[in-house]
């Protein structure tokens, strides 16, 4: 089953990165990117982050592993939820998990760390990411109630104000 | 001066079951969840993960005991050889997540208070 998509506000994201630090620092994991289901990455880890657009494209292939996963098991007629995958290698290792039914959690790390501490650790950070979601979802079903005009809201018009000056001034110089 | 960097857990996990093994003078020691997944061991190049999955399997038979007899929630699960030496389970629980430490310890060997002890450092450190 598949939730309704989240958006996270800016204290949202500060508590998401703060569970993912706790991730990097207990387990000492590489590389550690938070996608949605859709493949949308909402925050990395790792020397990727420095790379937008390898973190955009790995985010993407997080989900799709996940949905092949799903797929794959819809032909041996397996009806069951994948909760978590992982893909060994001889020197590094990638674990994906769930957060909920609406985000992957995908953690690289090498052989050094045993793979019950990802496991376990992870399941504390989806614990903590899963509490933000429902937040998130708390909020975004009360904004679902305000008039349309209100939810586009002043934020919106000053950020699109931004990016297009940002643009224009980029394309005159 | 930079501050001191936390341990990753793994390494401090080992530390306590290095420290385990030269206080009670045993043979090794592991960390591992219930499903048999190894979390840290020593000493190093111990088989962990095959112990871990033995341990799992006894970990069945605590489940057992504790539904089907309706004894009280297993703490301990000790298994041991003709020589006496002895493998011992100890169950405990910490942020939702069920462990196991296991000890092997040689003959007449106290080990209880050495792995109260272990257990208390652990959660410590799981928390910190």
């Amino acid at each position: 089953m598949r939730e309704k998509l989240v958006a996270f506000s800016e204290s949202q994201i500060e508590e998401i990165e703060t569970c993912l630090d706790a991730l990097v620092r207990n387990t000492g994991a590489q590389e550690i990117l938070l996608a949605d289901m859709t493949g949308q990455l909402i925050s990395a880890r790792g020397r990727l982050v420095e790379e937008e657009s390898t973190v955009t494209g790995v985010a993407a292939l997080s989900a799709g592993g996940y949905a092949a996963t799903v797929e794959m098991a819809r032909y041996f007629e397996i009806e069951t939820e994948f909760r978590q995958i992982t893909y060994e290698g001889d020197h590094h290792s990638i674990y994906s998990s769930n957060v909920g039914h609406s985000l992957i959690i995908t953690v690289v790390f090498d052989r050094s760390i045993k793979l019950g501490i990802i496991r376990a650790f992870t399941n504390q950070a989806a614990q903590c990411l899963q509490e933000v979601v429902s937040r998130a979802r708390v909020e975004i079903e009360t904004d679902d109630r305000l008039p349309e005009a209100e939810k586009i809201g002043a934020e919106f018009g000053q950020a699109l104000m931004d990016e297009l000056e940002a643009f224009l001034l980029k394309e005159g110089s | 001066m930079q501050a001191e960097q936390p341990l990753k857990k793994q390494v401090a996990f080992e530390k306590i079951l290095q420290e385990l093994n030269r206080a009670g003078d045993f043979k090794a020691a592991l960390l591992s969840t219930t499903e048999g997944l190894s979390l840290a061991s020593a000493p190093a190049g111990y088989e962990d993960e095959m112990a871990a999955a033995t341990v799992a399997l006894l970990n069945k038979v605590a489940r057992q005991a504790h539904q089907q007899l309706s004894l009280a929630q297993v703490d301990e699960l000790s298994l041991v050889g003709d020589d006496r030496t002895r493998l011992t389970c100890r169950y405990f629980s910490v942020a939702n997540q069920d462990l196991v430490l296991t000890v092997l310890t040689p003959p007449d060997c106290y080990y209880r208070r050495l792995t109260n002890q272990a257990i208390r450092e652990i959660r410590q450190c799981w928390l910190d």
